[in-house]
């Protein structure tokens, strides 16, 4: 009777914190938890002075008003940088000409600033025809404040022992209003895509 | 007592700071090595459990039914990609995974393994390997990372390993199910004359 007690209770004690520990088993990989989260409550984005390929220096504040989507980067990235880069081209290239650079701008920032200075920035954009006035390359000026910036994007960076990264890649989507709402797949440019249609 | 000994020793090396950042480096040294380690010290410490103290626990761990529900669920919790991260980013995980691997699954465990019926143990080894390929199958053919904190390269290696183990357990456990388990001979041998009626009517 005891065992049959302690058992059930073990079993319901445990289903609940299996359940509450993967959000109503809807996430059990921490990028699924955070994106999960993300959607749920959305989270605003921190101050962030930038330097663009072109050399301009603009916040990160700059693009209040508009829809920004956004990747990380860093130039030397041989792999899943290539695939969301291409992604954010097919989101430039599927975008309504008139929301382009007006309601949607694109954004890629280098976690990488001490390697990817405005060579490096100059020669990505021109790999993936970047033009500013809709897609910026860009690094953080004052690199000390990236950690944040990583932080609140739940950006986990590690070296990958070849000189490169190990990054979790992923398309940011940032509201007008300053926040991030949305994280999607790095290779599926048409889920931001139907994301956007409906949001002016 | 020895076992006892031997059991919080082992905690307590796998707690040192340097030794756990050494396991915790790699995913295969985290959930390979540094994960069952642990279960084992709390395997050692139930061993070595003073009598009186088991009697109690034992009491309501009838058949270890309670002990093996404990440890399912807490197993099947540390499996989750989402808490290796998170014991890798946030002292609280960490302090979990440090206090339940001995004492929700090792000293259960432990108490708990004889007690199965000969069937319930076949079907935990059953589900275990069945467990180590699904496992192996995801991180071998995952295109993305499932812990942020490891390099994509080492969870394929993880995946191997996992391949490699279960066919170890699988193997070990079809020759046991076959193979009687006494030594080599002794079947053959004619049965002595016994006081049990069931025997003596062969």
């Amino acid at each position: 009777m005891r065992t049959a007690l302690a058992t059930i209770l073990v079993l319901l004690t445990g289903t609940g914190v299996l359940w509450t520990a993967t959000d109503g088993a809807r996430a059990f990989t921490t990028e699924g938890a955070r994106r999960l989260d993300i959607r749920k409550s959305p989270r605003p984005v921190p101050a962030l002075m930038l330097q663009d390929h072109t050399g301009s220096r603009f916040g990160l504040e700059q693009f209040r008003g508009r829809w920004v989507v956004l990747d990380f980067i860093y130039t030397r990235c041989a792999d899943l940088c290539i695939t969301a880069g291409n992604t954010l081209s097919e989101i430039r290239d599927g975008l309504p000409e008139e929301r382009l650079g007006r309601g949607v701008s694109l954004l890629s920032i280098s976690f990488d600033p001490t390697h990817d200075q405005l060579p490096q920035l100059e020669y990505y954009a021109r790999r993936y025809r970047a033009h500013a006035d809709h897609w910026s390359i860009a690094r953080a000026s004052d690199p000390d404040r990236l950690p944040a910036l990583l932080d609140t994007f739940q950006v986990t960076v590690i070296p990958d022992g070849w000189g490169g990264y190990e990054h979790n890649a992923a398309m940011y989507v940032i509201d007008p209003g300053g926040l991030l709402v949305a994280i999607f797949d790095y290779d599926d440019p048409s889920a931001v895509l139907g994301f956007l249609e409906g949001r002016p | 007592m020895k076992w006892m000994a031997g059991g919080l020793l082992l905690f307590g090396i796998l707690a040192l700071p340097p030794i756990r950042h050494a396991f915790e480096q790699t995913m295969a040294g985290h959930m390979l090595l540094q994960i069952p380690l642990l279960v084992l010290s709390g395997v050692w410490i139930g061993w070595g459990l003073p009598a009186g103290k088991r009697k109690a626990l034992q009491a309501m761990n009838g058949y270890g039914l309670t002990g093996l529900a404990l440890v399912v669920i807490t197993a099947l919790f540390w499996m989750l990609p989402r808490h290796l991260d998170a014991s890798l980013e946030g002292t609280a995980y960490e302090i979990g995974k440090f206090l339940s691997l001995p004492l929700l699954v090792g000293i259960p465990l432990q108490l708990s393994w004889r007690r199965l019926t000969a069937i319930g143990r076949g079907l935990v080894w059953s589900n275990l390997i069945a467990m180590l390929w699904v496992l192996s199958w995801l991180y071998l053919s995952a295109p993305v990372r499932v812990c942020n904190n490891y390099r994509i390269d080492e969870q394929a290696l993880v995946g191997q390993i996992l391949l490699l183990l279960g066919f170890v357990i699988a193997t070990a456990l079809t020759v046991r199910a076959f193979i009687p388990s006494r030594p080599a001979g002794v079947a053959a041998r004619p049965l002595s004359p016994s006081p049990d009626p069931a025997l003596r009517k062969t």
